[in-house]
Protein backbone atom coordinates (compact mmCIF):
# COMPACT_ATOMS: atom_id res chain seq x y z
CA UNK A 1 0.00 0.00 0.00
CA UNK A 2 3.13 2.59 0.53
CA UNK A 3 3.58 2.34 -2.96
CA UNK A 4 0.19 3.67 -4.41
CA UNK A 5 1.30 7.46 -5.15
CA UNK A 6 0.56 6.72 -8.57
CA UNK A 7 -1.69 9.10 -9.17
CA UNK A 8 -1.27 11.32 -11.95
CA UNK A 9 -0.58 15.34 -11.72
CA UNK A 10 -2.83 16.24 -14.44
CA UNK A 11 -4.92 19.38 -15.12
CA UNK A 12 -8.25 17.48 -15.90
CA UNK A 13 -10.99 18.22 -13.51
CA UNK A 14 -12.05 15.07 -11.42
CA UNK A 15 -15.55 15.26 -10.05
CA UNK A 16 -16.80 13.11 -6.75
CA UNK A 17 -20.58 13.55 -5.22
CA UNK A 18 -20.93 11.66 -2.12
CA UNK A 19 -24.84 11.36 -1.89
CA UNK A 20 -26.90 9.61 1.61
CA UNK A 21 -28.55 10.11 3.96
CA UNK A 22 -28.47 13.18 7.03
CA UNK A 23 -26.12 12.09 9.38
CA UNK A 24 -23.88 9.71 7.75
CA UNK A 25 -21.18 11.85 7.27
CA UNK A 26 -21.04 12.66 3.76
CA UNK A 27 -19.79 16.18 4.64
CA UNK A 28 -17.36 15.27 6.64
CA UNK A 29 -16.01 12.87 4.20
CA UNK A 30 -16.11 15.61 1.83
CA UNK A 31 -14.36 17.76 3.52
CA UNK A 32 -11.01 15.43 4.45
CA UNK A 33 -11.06 14.61 0.82
CA UNK A 34 -10.50 18.20 -0.38
CA UNK A 35 -8.21 19.08 2.69
CA UNK A 36 -6.35 16.00 1.36
CA UNK A 37 -5.97 16.83 -2.38
CA UNK A 38 -4.98 20.30 -1.11
CA UNK A 39 -2.29 18.47 0.84
CA UNK A 40 -1.13 16.85 -2.35
CA UNK A 41 -0.75 20.08 -4.17
CA UNK A 42 -3.80 20.04 -6.15
CA UNK A 43 -6.79 22.82 -5.72
CA UNK A 44 -9.87 21.24 -4.30
CA UNK A 45 -13.63 22.98 -3.64
CA UNK A 46 -15.55 21.10 -1.71
CA UNK A 47 -19.38 22.05 -1.52
CA UNK A 48 -22.60 20.64 -0.30
CA UNK A 49 -25.90 20.91 -0.06
CA UNK A 50 -28.89 19.31 2.52
CA UNK A 51 -32.30 19.85 3.57
CA UNK A 52 -33.72 21.85 6.52
CA UNK A 53 -34.07 18.68 9.12
CA UNK A 54 -30.66 17.82 11.48
CA UNK A 55 -31.25 14.06 10.90
CA UNK A 56 -32.41 12.39 7.66
CA UNK A 57 -33.03 13.70 4.71
CA UNK A 58 -31.11 13.74 1.41
CA UNK A 59 -27.44 14.80 2.14
CA UNK A 60 -25.17 15.67 -0.57
CA UNK A 61 -21.75 16.90 -0.65
CA UNK A 62 -19.50 17.61 -3.61
CA UNK A 63 -15.84 17.52 -4.23
CA UNK A 64 -13.86 19.01 -7.18
CA UNK A 65 -10.56 18.02 -7.59
CA UNK A 66 -7.83 19.81 -10.00
CA UNK A 67 -4.43 20.30 -10.97
CA UNK A 68 -5.24 24.31 -12.01
CA UNK A 69 -7.26 26.86 -9.98
CA UNK A 70 -11.32 25.78 -10.02
CA UNK A 71 -13.74 28.32 -11.83
CA UNK A 72 -16.99 26.47 -11.42
CA UNK A 73 -16.72 24.62 -8.03
CA UNK A 74 -19.93 22.61 -8.44
CA UNK A 75 -20.25 19.48 -10.63
CA UNK A 76 -21.28 19.38 -14.02
CA UNK A 77 -20.19 15.55 -14.78
CA UNK A 78 -19.72 13.60 -12.08
CA UNK A 79 -16.57 10.99 -12.56
CA UNK A 80 -17.41 9.26 -9.49
CA UNK A 81 -20.67 9.07 -7.22
CA UNK A 82 -20.89 7.54 -4.16
CA UNK A 83 -24.29 6.48 -2.77
CA UNK A 84 -25.18 5.27 0.74
CA UNK A 85 -28.47 4.94 -0.02
CA UNK A 86 -30.95 4.37 -2.72
CA UNK A 87 -32.60 7.30 -2.85
CA UNK A 88 -29.23 9.10 -3.13
CA UNK A 89 -28.57 6.63 -5.93
CA UNK A 90 -31.81 6.89 -7.84
CA UNK A 91 -31.16 10.77 -7.63
CA UNK A 92 -27.89 11.26 -8.27
CA UNK A 93 -27.21 8.97 -11.46
CA UNK A 94 -28.13 11.19 -13.90
CA UNK A 95 -25.59 13.54 -12.96
CA UNK A 96 -22.73 11.07 -14.15
CA UNK A 97 -20.86 11.11 -17.05
CA UNK A 98 -21.01 8.46 -19.13
CA UNK A 99 -18.04 6.53 -18.37
CA UNK A 100 -18.50 7.62 -14.59
CA UNK A 101 -18.14 5.54 -11.56
CA UNK A 102 -21.02 4.28 -9.05
CA UNK A 103 -19.73 3.19 -5.68
CA UNK A 104 -22.55 1.88 -3.81
CA UNK A 105 -23.00 0.09 -0.34
CA UNK A 106 -23.94 -3.95 -0.93
CA UNK A 107 -26.54 -3.69 2.16
CA UNK A 108 -28.44 0.29 1.29
CA UNK A 109 -28.14 0.34 -2.39
CA UNK A 110 -30.09 -3.13 -3.95
CA UNK A 111 -30.52 -1.72 -7.38
CA UNK A 112 -28.17 0.35 -9.61
CA UNK A 113 -29.12 1.03 -13.27
CA UNK A 114 -25.74 1.85 -14.33
CA UNK A 115 -22.99 -0.20 -16.51
CA UNK A 116 -19.55 0.91 -14.00
CA UNK A 117 -20.60 -0.04 -10.35
CA UNK A 118 -18.80 -1.36 -7.56
CA UNK A 119 -20.84 -2.43 -4.92
CA UNK A 120 -18.86 -2.93 -1.32
CA UNK A 121 -19.67 -3.35 1.91
CA UNK A 122 -19.03 -0.48 3.67
CA UNK A 123 -22.07 -0.52 6.79
CA UNK A 124 -20.83 -4.03 7.06
CA UNK A 125 -17.20 -3.12 7.63
CA UNK A 126 -18.05 -0.20 9.68
CA UNK A 127 -19.43 -2.55 12.11
CA UNK A 128 -16.74 -5.15 11.75
CA UNK A 129 -14.39 -2.54 13.22
CA UNK A 130 -16.97 -1.75 16.36
CA UNK A 131 -17.79 1.43 14.97
CA UNK A 132 -20.62 1.48 12.44
CA UNK A 133 -20.28 5.41 11.86
CA UNK A 134 -17.13 4.71 10.31
CA UNK A 135 -19.12 4.22 6.98
CA UNK A 136 -18.00 7.41 5.55
CA UNK A 137 -14.51 7.10 5.71
CA UNK A 138 -14.53 3.40 4.46
CA UNK A 139 -16.47 4.87 1.64
CA UNK A 140 -13.33 7.38 1.44
CA UNK A 141 -11.03 4.19 1.47
CA UNK A 142 -12.69 3.00 -1.76
CA UNK A 143 -12.09 6.29 -3.57
CA UNK A 144 -8.44 6.14 -2.92
CA UNK A 145 -8.72 3.42 -5.14
CA UNK A 146 -10.77 4.69 -7.54
CA UNK A 147 -9.84 7.98 -7.73
CA UNK A 148 -6.80 9.20 -9.44
CA UNK A 149 -6.33 12.58 -7.94
CA UNK A 150 -5.81 11.49 -4.00
CA UNK A 151 -2.66 9.72 -2.11
CA UNK A 152 -4.46 7.18 0.85
CA UNK A 153 -0.70 8.81 2.99
CA UNK A 154 -2.63 12.57 2.92
CA UNK A 155 -6.36 10.96 3.57
CA UNK A 156 -5.08 9.52 6.21
CA UNK A 157 -3.11 12.24 7.69
CA UNK A 158 -6.33 14.96 6.88
CA UNK A 159 -8.54 12.20 9.25
CA UNK A 160 -6.18 11.80 12.09
CA UNK A 161 -7.29 15.66 12.23
CA UNK A 162 -10.47 15.95 11.50
CA UNK A 163 -11.36 13.08 13.62
CA UNK A 164 -11.67 12.44 17.19
CA UNK A 165 -8.45 10.54 18.60
CA UNK A 166 -10.45 7.52 20.04
CA UNK A 167 -11.74 6.80 17.01
CA UNK A 168 -9.41 7.39 14.85
CA UNK A 169 -8.08 3.39 14.76
CA UNK A 170 -11.32 1.88 13.83
CA UNK A 171 -11.78 5.08 10.98
CA UNK A 172 -8.86 3.76 9.83
CA UNK A 173 -9.07 -0.15 9.74
CA UNK A 174 -12.60 0.38 8.05
CA UNK A 175 -10.85 2.68 5.44
CA UNK A 176 -8.00 0.62 4.95
CA UNK A 177 -10.58 -2.52 4.57
CA UNK A 178 -12.16 -0.95 2.04
CA UNK A 179 -9.64 0.74 -0.15
CA UNK A 180 -8.16 -3.08 -0.05
CA UNK A 181 -11.36 -4.64 -1.02
CA UNK A 182 -12.53 -1.71 -4.07
CA UNK A 183 -8.11 -2.46 -5.00
CA UNK A 184 -9.16 -6.20 -5.22
CA UNK A 185 -12.20 -5.19 -7.39
CA UNK A 186 -10.83 -2.67 -9.67
CA UNK A 187 -9.22 -5.68 -12.26
CA UNK A 188 -12.70 -7.37 -11.94
CA UNK A 189 -14.95 -4.10 -12.66
CA UNK A 190 -15.85 -5.33 -16.06
CA UNK A 191 -17.21 -8.41 -14.52
CA UNK A 192 -19.52 -6.80 -11.91
CA UNK A 193 -20.81 -4.49 -14.98
CA UNK A 194 -21.77 -7.22 -16.86
CA UNK A 195 -23.12 -9.12 -13.78
CA UNK A 196 -25.72 -5.92 -12.46
CA UNK A 197 -26.39 -5.49 -15.78
CA UNK A 198 -27.66 -9.20 -16.15
CA UNK A 199 -29.53 -8.83 -12.59
CA UNK A 200 -31.35 -5.69 -14.20
CA UNK B 1 15.02 38.90 1.93
CA UNK B 2 13.66 35.92 3.12
CA UNK B 3 10.68 34.62 0.70
CA UNK B 4 7.91 33.02 2.57
CA UNK B 5 5.38 31.10 0.61
CA UNK B 6 2.32 30.54 2.29
CA UNK B 7 0.47 27.36 2.33
CA UNK B 8 -3.69 26.35 0.56
CA UNK B 9 -5.36 26.10 3.52
CA UNK B 10 -8.86 24.47 3.55
CA UNK B 11 -11.49 26.98 4.74
CA UNK B 12 -15.62 27.22 4.86
CA UNK B 13 -16.28 30.67 3.19
CA UNK B 14 -17.91 31.39 6.79
CA UNK B 15 -14.46 30.60 8.31
CA UNK B 16 -12.74 33.05 5.81
CA UNK B 17 -15.25 35.98 6.60
CA UNK B 18 -14.16 35.28 10.39
CA UNK B 19 -10.92 35.45 9.56
CA UNK B 20 -11.34 38.71 7.91
CA UNK B 21 -13.07 40.33 10.26
CA UNK B 22 -10.63 39.03 13.26
CA UNK B 23 -7.58 40.72 10.20
CA UNK B 24 -9.73 43.65 10.49
CA UNK B 25 -9.33 44.32 14.19
CA UNK B 26 -13.03 42.80 14.73
CA UNK B 27 -13.42 43.37 18.68
CA UNK B 28 -17.20 42.87 18.75
CA UNK B 29 -20.08 40.31 17.50
CA UNK B 30 -23.66 40.15 18.52
CA UNK B 31 -25.73 37.63 16.81
CA UNK B 32 -28.84 35.25 16.51
CA UNK B 33 -28.23 32.00 14.69
CA UNK B 34 -29.77 31.76 11.67
CA UNK B 35 -29.50 29.18 8.42
CA UNK B 36 -27.04 29.71 6.44
CA UNK B 37 -25.27 32.81 8.86
CA UNK B 38 -25.02 29.96 11.76
CA UNK B 39 -21.20 28.73 10.90
CA UNK B 40 -20.37 32.64 11.13
CA UNK B 41 -21.69 33.25 14.77
CA UNK B 42 -20.18 29.27 15.57
CA UNK B 43 -16.42 30.13 14.28
CA UNK B 44 -16.79 33.58 15.96
CA UNK B 45 -18.04 32.14 19.22
CA UNK B 46 -14.83 30.50 19.14
CA UNK B 47 -12.39 32.36 17.73
CA UNK B 48 -13.14 35.76 18.95
CA UNK B 49 -12.55 35.14 22.61
CA UNK B 50 -9.14 34.19 21.92
CA UNK B 51 -8.86 37.40 20.13
CA UNK B 52 -9.63 39.33 23.21
CA UNK B 53 -12.99 40.25 21.84
CA UNK B 54 -16.64 39.75 23.13
CA UNK B 55 -18.98 37.73 21.48
CA UNK B 56 -22.41 37.63 22.77
CA UNK B 57 -25.60 35.28 21.30
CA UNK B 58 -28.62 37.94 21.83
CA UNK B 59 -32.40 37.19 21.86
CA UNK B 60 -33.47 38.31 18.40
CA UNK B 61 -31.95 40.30 15.30
CA UNK B 62 -33.29 43.37 16.56
CA UNK B 63 -31.07 43.43 19.70
CA UNK B 64 -27.92 41.75 18.04
CA UNK B 65 -28.26 45.10 15.45
CA UNK B 66 -28.95 47.40 18.78
CA UNK B 67 -26.02 45.70 20.13
CA UNK B 68 -23.27 46.15 17.29
CA UNK B 69 -24.15 49.89 16.95
CA UNK B 70 -23.87 50.24 21.05
CA UNK B 71 -20.06 48.47 21.14
CA UNK B 72 -19.07 50.37 17.96
CA UNK B 73 -20.27 53.81 20.12
CA UNK B 74 -17.72 52.59 22.75
CA UNK B 75 -15.07 52.30 20.20
CA UNK B 76 -15.33 48.28 18.95
CA UNK B 77 -14.99 47.37 15.50
CA UNK B 78 -18.22 45.34 15.94
CA UNK B 79 -20.17 43.21 12.98
CA UNK B 80 -23.11 40.90 12.74
CA UNK B 81 -24.44 38.19 10.54
CA UNK B 82 -27.41 36.64 9.48
CA UNK B 83 -30.33 35.75 6.95
CA UNK B 84 -32.82 37.09 5.01
CA UNK B 85 -35.75 37.04 7.63
CA UNK B 86 -32.78 38.58 10.21
CA UNK B 87 -31.97 40.69 7.90
CA UNK B 88 -35.44 42.42 8.03
CA UNK B 89 -35.76 42.82 11.21
CA UNK B 90 -32.08 44.75 11.09
CA UNK B 91 -33.36 46.97 9.04
CA UNK B 92 -34.64 49.71 11.37
CA UNK B 93 -31.60 49.54 13.31
CA UNK B 94 -29.53 49.52 10.06
CA UNK B 95 -31.17 53.15 9.27
CA UNK B 96 -30.24 54.56 13.14
CA UNK B 97 -26.84 53.32 12.44
CA UNK B 98 -26.61 55.42 8.93
CA UNK B 99 -28.44 57.97 10.67
CA UNK B 100 -25.90 58.54 13.37
CA UNK B 101 -22.77 57.33 11.39
CA UNK B 102 -22.05 54.42 13.56
CA UNK B 103 -19.11 52.31 11.36
CA UNK B 104 -20.69 48.45 11.54
CA UNK B 105 -20.51 45.26 9.71
CA UNK B 106 -23.50 43.06 8.45
CA UNK B 107 -23.25 40.01 6.89
CA UNK B 108 -26.16 38.60 4.85
CA UNK B 109 -25.87 35.13 3.75
CA UNK B 110 -28.47 35.13 1.65
CA UNK B 111 -31.38 32.53 1.17
CA UNK B 112 -34.24 32.12 -0.90
CA UNK B 113 -37.10 34.14 0.24
CA UNK B 114 -39.08 35.78 0.97
CA UNK B 115 -40.09 35.12 4.54
CA UNK B 116 -38.29 31.53 5.91
CA UNK B 117 -38.43 30.50 2.32
CA UNK B 118 -35.80 28.10 1.42
CA UNK B 119 -33.80 28.10 4.39
CA UNK B 120 -31.07 26.03 3.06
CA UNK B 121 -30.62 27.06 -0.65
CA UNK B 122 -29.25 29.84 -2.75
CA UNK B 123 -30.85 33.21 -3.58
CA UNK B 124 -29.68 36.80 -4.60
CA UNK B 125 -32.78 38.52 -3.69
CA UNK B 126 -31.27 40.53 -1.03
CA UNK B 127 -29.53 42.77 -3.45
CA UNK B 128 -32.75 45.80 -3.03
CA UNK B 129 -33.16 44.59 0.98
CA UNK B 130 -29.78 45.97 1.19
CA UNK B 131 -30.29 49.06 -1.26
CA UNK B 132 -33.75 49.59 0.48
CA UNK B 133 -34.50 47.89 3.44
CA UNK B 134 -34.54 50.57 5.79
CA UNK B 135 -36.69 53.80 5.35
CA UNK B 136 -36.17 56.83 4.28
CA UNK B 137 -33.22 58.22 1.37
CA UNK B 138 -29.90 56.85 2.65
CA UNK B 139 -26.62 55.54 1.35
CA UNK B 140 -25.78 51.85 0.86
CA UNK B 141 -22.77 50.40 0.67
CA UNK B 142 -23.04 46.42 0.07
CA UNK B 143 -20.27 43.99 -1.60
CA UNK B 144 -20.91 40.59 -2.71
CA UNK B 145 -18.04 38.17 -2.78
CA UNK B 146 -17.46 35.05 -5.34
CA UNK B 147 -15.20 32.75 -3.90
CA UNK B 148 -13.92 31.77 -0.25
CA UNK B 149 -10.46 33.60 -0.77
CA UNK B 150 -12.87 37.25 -2.06
CA UNK B 151 -15.06 36.53 1.22
CA UNK B 152 -12.19 37.05 3.43
CA UNK B 153 -10.71 40.00 1.16
CA UNK B 154 -14.04 41.59 0.60
CA UNK B 155 -14.90 41.45 4.89
CA UNK B 156 -11.53 43.00 5.75
CA UNK B 157 -13.05 45.90 3.26
CA UNK B 158 -16.73 46.07 4.54
CA UNK B 159 -14.58 46.72 7.98
CA UNK B 160 -12.02 49.28 6.59
CA UNK B 161 -15.27 51.30 4.51
CA UNK B 162 -17.84 51.20 7.13
CA UNK B 163 -14.67 52.97 9.38
CA UNK B 164 -13.95 55.32 6.38
CA UNK B 165 -17.37 56.38 6.02
CA UNK B 166 -18.84 55.88 9.49
CA UNK B 167 -21.29 53.88 7.87
CA UNK B 168 -23.17 50.23 8.16
CA UNK B 169 -21.34 48.34 5.46
CA UNK B 170 -23.13 45.22 4.47
CA UNK B 171 -21.96 42.11 2.78
CA UNK B 172 -24.37 40.27 0.73
CA UNK B 173 -22.81 36.92 0.17
CA UNK B 174 -24.77 33.46 -1.50
CA UNK B 175 -25.73 30.37 0.59
CA UNK B 176 -22.77 28.83 -1.96
CA UNK B 177 -20.19 31.15 -1.08
CA UNK B 178 -20.83 30.60 2.40
CA UNK B 179 -20.57 26.91 2.79
CA UNK B 180 -18.26 25.60 0.11
CA UNK B 181 -14.55 25.10 1.35
CA UNK B 182 -11.81 25.95 -0.77
CA UNK B 183 -7.87 26.13 -0.49
CA UNK B 184 -7.11 29.66 0.12
CA UNK B 185 -4.12 30.96 0.73
CA UNK B 186 -4.54 33.50 3.95
CA UNK B 187 -2.51 36.56 3.48
CA UNK B 188 -0.13 37.61 6.59
CA UNK B 189 -1.66 40.04 8.70
CA UNK B 190 1.30 42.85 7.45
CA UNK B 191 -0.19 42.69 4.08
CA UNK B 192 -3.74 43.61 4.78
CA UNK B 193 -4.27 47.39 5.10
CA UNK B 194 -6.32 48.00 8.02
CA UNK B 195 -8.27 51.45 8.19
CA UNK B 196 -9.52 52.76 11.56
CA UNK B 197 -12.05 55.68 12.14
CA UNK B 198 -10.45 59.11 12.76
CA UNK B 199 -10.25 60.31 15.88
CA UNK B 200 -10.65 64.13 17.41
CA UNK B 201 -7.81 65.97 17.40
CA UNK B 202 -9.13 69.00 19.76
CA UNK B 203 -10.05 68.85 23.14
CA UNK B 204 -13.18 67.32 24.45
CA UNK B 205 -15.27 71.44 24.87
CA UNK B 206 -14.27 71.82 21.44
CA UNK B 207 -15.56 68.92 19.64
CA UNK B 208 -18.46 69.07 17.61
CA UNK B 209 -19.48 65.57 16.86
CA UNK B 210 -21.56 66.12 13.50
CA UNK B 211 -19.41 68.95 11.67
CA UNK B 212 -17.61 68.23 8.31
CA UNK B 213 -13.94 68.57 8.97
CA UNK B 214 -13.85 68.48 4.87
CA UNK B 215 -14.08 65.05 4.40
CA UNK B 216 -17.34 64.52 4.83
CA UNK B 217 -16.81 62.14 7.77
CA UNK B 218 -16.93 63.53 11.14
CA UNK B 219 -13.90 62.04 13.78
CA UNK B 220 -15.73 59.37 16.17
CA UNK B 221 -13.97 59.01 19.81
CA UNK B 222 -14.83 56.15 21.66
CA UNK B 223 -17.73 56.98 24.75
CA UNK B 224 -16.37 57.06 28.26
CA UNK B 225 -13.34 58.80 26.34
CA UNK B 226 -14.43 62.28 27.81
CA UNK B 227 -15.69 63.47 24.48
CA UNK B 228 -19.38 63.81 25.77
CA UNK B 229 -22.34 64.07 22.68
CA UNK B 230 -25.95 63.17 21.94
CA UNK B 231 -26.41 60.10 19.61
CA UNK B 232 -30.01 60.56 17.81
CA UNK B 233 -31.90 59.21 14.98
CA UNK B 234 -34.21 62.47 14.77
CA UNK B 235 -32.61 65.03 12.31
CA UNK B 236 -29.62 66.79 14.38
CA UNK B 237 -27.52 69.69 14.00
CA UNK B 238 -23.88 69.53 14.17
CA UNK B 239 -23.82 69.15 18.32
CA UNK B 240 -25.97 65.78 17.73
CA UNK B 241 -29.29 67.63 19.25
CA UNK B 242 -32.58 67.16 17.70
CA UNK B 243 -33.63 69.72 14.49
CA UNK B 244 -36.05 70.95 12.59
CA UNK B 245 -34.45 73.36 10.85
CA UNK B 246 -34.69 72.78 6.79
CA UNK B 247 -31.27 73.94 6.72
CA UNK B 248 -29.76 71.28 8.90
CA UNK B 249 -32.14 68.82 8.15
CA UNK B 250 -30.76 69.32 4.33
CA UNK B 251 -27.19 69.79 4.96
CA UNK B 252 -26.82 66.30 7.54
CA UNK B 253 -28.92 64.31 4.74
CA UNK B 254 -26.87 65.10 1.51
CA UNK B 255 -23.71 65.08 3.40
CA UNK B 256 -24.48 61.57 4.60
CA UNK B 257 -24.53 60.65 0.27
CA UNK B 258 -21.69 63.19 -0.64
CA UNK B 259 -19.17 61.58 2.05
CA UNK B 260 -19.68 58.04 -0.28
CA UNK B 261 -20.82 59.47 -3.50
CA UNK B 262 -17.73 61.33 -3.74
CA UNK B 263 -15.22 58.55 -3.53
CA UNK B 264 -17.71 56.58 -6.28
CA UNK B 265 -14.31 56.34 -8.53
CA UNK B 266 -12.10 54.23 -5.89
CA UNK B 267 -15.72 52.06 -5.16
CA UNK B 268 -14.95 50.71 -8.83
CA UNK B 269 -14.26 47.15 -7.76
CA UNK B 270 -14.34 44.51 -10.56
CA UNK B 271 -12.75 41.56 -12.07
CA UNK B 272 -13.16 41.50 -16.16
CA UNK B 273 -12.12 38.71 -18.42
CA UNK B 274 -11.85 38.76 -22.15
CA UNK B 275 -13.61 42.60 -22.44
CA UNK B 276 -11.11 44.25 -24.78
CA UNK B 277 -13.91 43.00 -27.67
CA UNK B 278 -17.04 41.57 -26.66
CA UNK B 279 -19.81 42.25 -28.35
CA UNK B 280 -21.61 40.38 -25.47
CA UNK B 281 -20.67 41.42 -21.76
CA UNK B 282 -21.99 39.33 -19.01
CA UNK B 283 -22.08 41.39 -16.16
CA UNK B 284 -22.45 39.17 -12.80
CA UNK B 285 -21.72 39.12 -8.88
CA UNK B 286 -21.20 36.68 -6.10
CA UNK B 287 -21.76 32.74 -7.17
CA UNK B 288 -22.92 33.43 -10.96
CA UNK B 289 -19.85 35.02 -11.62
CA UNK B 290 -18.40 31.46 -11.18
CA UNK B 291 -20.50 29.90 -13.30
CA UNK B 292 -20.05 32.88 -15.88
CA UNK B 293 -16.26 32.21 -16.31
CA UNK B 294 -16.52 28.66 -17.61
CA UNK B 295 -19.34 29.45 -20.08
CA UNK B 296 -17.24 32.54 -21.78
CA UNK B 297 -14.36 30.71 -21.96
CA UNK B 298 -15.78 27.92 -23.84
CA UNK B 299 -17.94 30.53 -25.99
CA UNK B 300 -14.90 32.00 -26.76
CA UNK B 301 -13.56 28.57 -27.54
CA UNK B 302 -16.52 28.51 -30.14
CA UNK B 303 -15.83 32.10 -32.03
CA UNK B 304 -17.96 33.59 -29.82
CA UNK B 305 -16.78 37.37 -28.91
CA UNK B 306 -17.92 37.52 -25.14
CA UNK B 307 -16.88 38.75 -22.23
CA UNK B 308 -17.36 38.86 -18.36
CA UNK B 309 -17.18 41.40 -15.58
CA UNK B 310 -17.89 40.37 -12.08
CA UNK B 311 -19.22 43.58 -9.61
CA UNK B 312 -17.76 43.20 -6.51
CA UNK B 313 -19.45 46.21 -5.53
CA UNK B 314 -23.37 46.16 -5.81
CA UNK B 315 -24.19 49.49 -3.32
CA UNK B 316 -23.50 52.54 -4.52
CA UNK B 317 -24.18 50.55 -8.11
CA UNK B 318 -20.73 50.94 -9.81
CA UNK B 319 -22.36 52.99 -12.92
CA UNK B 320 -18.82 54.50 -13.71
CA UNK B 321 -18.19 50.65 -14.84
CA UNK B 322 -21.20 49.66 -16.01
CA UNK B 323 -21.76 52.59 -18.55
CA UNK B 324 -18.24 51.84 -19.87
CA UNK B 325 -19.58 48.22 -20.55
CA UNK B 326 -22.73 49.38 -21.97
CA UNK B 327 -20.85 51.88 -24.26
CA UNK B 328 -18.48 49.17 -25.66
CA UNK B 329 -21.29 46.24 -25.99
CA UNK B 330 -23.70 45.15 -28.65
CA UNK B 331 -25.58 43.34 -25.36
CA UNK B 332 -25.57 42.38 -21.72
CA UNK B 333 -26.51 39.24 -20.38
CA UNK B 334 -27.12 39.73 -16.30
CA UNK B 335 -27.49 36.16 -15.14
CA UNK B 336 -29.23 36.69 -11.66
CA UNK B 337 -30.54 34.21 -8.74
CA UNK B 338 -33.26 36.61 -8.32
CA UNK B 339 -36.41 38.38 -10.41
CA UNK B 340 -34.48 40.92 -12.04
CA UNK B 341 -32.64 43.15 -8.98
CA UNK B 342 -28.97 44.05 -10.42
CA UNK B 343 -30.35 43.81 -14.02
CA UNK B 344 -32.78 46.77 -13.17
CA UNK B 345 -30.12 48.89 -12.60
CA UNK B 346 -28.28 48.06 -15.59
CA UNK B 347 -31.16 49.11 -17.29
CA UNK B 348 -31.47 51.94 -16.01
CA UNK B 349 -28.26 52.86 -16.57
CA UNK B 350 -28.36 52.10 -19.95
CA UNK B 351 -30.97 54.33 -21.30
CA UNK B 352 -31.07 52.09 -24.34
CA UNK B 353 -27.79 51.72 -25.57
CA UNK B 354 -27.81 48.09 -25.54
CA UNK B 355 -30.25 45.48 -25.50
CA UNK B 356 -29.96 43.59 -21.72
CA UNK B 357 -31.01 40.50 -21.54
CA UNK B 358 -31.27 38.33 -18.36
CA UNK B 359 -31.26 34.84 -16.96
CA UNK B 360 -33.53 34.77 -13.72
CA UNK B 361 -33.79 31.81 -11.32
CA UNK B 362 -35.76 31.62 -7.85
CA UNK B 363 -36.35 28.25 -7.50
CA UNK B 364 -33.60 27.19 -5.01
CA UNK B 365 -31.09 25.95 -7.89
CA UNK B 366 -28.05 27.32 -9.41
CA UNK B 367 -27.59 29.07 -12.77
CA UNK B 368 -25.06 26.53 -14.44
CA UNK B 369 -21.89 27.33 -16.55
CA UNK B 370 -24.15 25.76 -19.49
CA UNK B 371 -27.18 27.66 -18.75
CA UNK B 372 -25.38 30.90 -19.20
CA UNK B 373 -23.78 29.19 -22.58
CA UNK B 374 -26.63 28.58 -24.05
CA UNK B 375 -28.14 32.27 -23.94
CA UNK B 376 -25.14 33.30 -25.15
CA UNK B 377 -25.44 31.23 -28.20
CA UNK B 378 -28.53 32.21 -28.60
CA UNK B 379 -28.15 35.86 -28.48
CA UNK B 380 -25.13 36.32 -30.28
CA UNK B 381 -25.14 38.46 -33.49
Amino acid sequence: MKNRRNFSQNDSKYEIRLAGSGGQGMILAGIILAEAAILDGRHAAQSQSYGPEARGGNSVSEVILSGREIDYPRALELDLLVALTQEACDRNLPDLKTEGLVVVDSDLVQRVLWGKVASLPFRQIAQGVGEGRAINMAALGAIVSFCPSVSRSSLANVMGKRLPSAKLAANLMAFDEALKLADNLRGSLKSVENKEESEI
Amino acid sequence: MRKVTRKQVLLQGSEACVKGALMAGCHFFAGYPITPASEIMEVMARELPKAGGVFIQMEDEIGSMGAVIGASLAGAKSMTATSGPGFSLMQENIGFAIMTEVPCVIVDVMRVGPSQGLPTQPSQGDVMQARWGTHGDHPTIALAPSSVHEFLELTVQAFNLSERYRTPVIVLVDEVVAHMREGVIVPAKGDIEVEERSQPTVPPEWYIPYGDPGTGVPPMPAFGEGYRYHVTGLCHDVQGYPTTRKDEAESLISRLFWKISKDLHRLQWLDSFYTEDALITVIAYGFVARAALPAVKEAREKGLKVGLVKLKVLWPFMSQTVTKVLEKSQKVLVPELNIGQISREVKRVNQGRCEVVTINKVDGTLITPREILKTLEEIHP
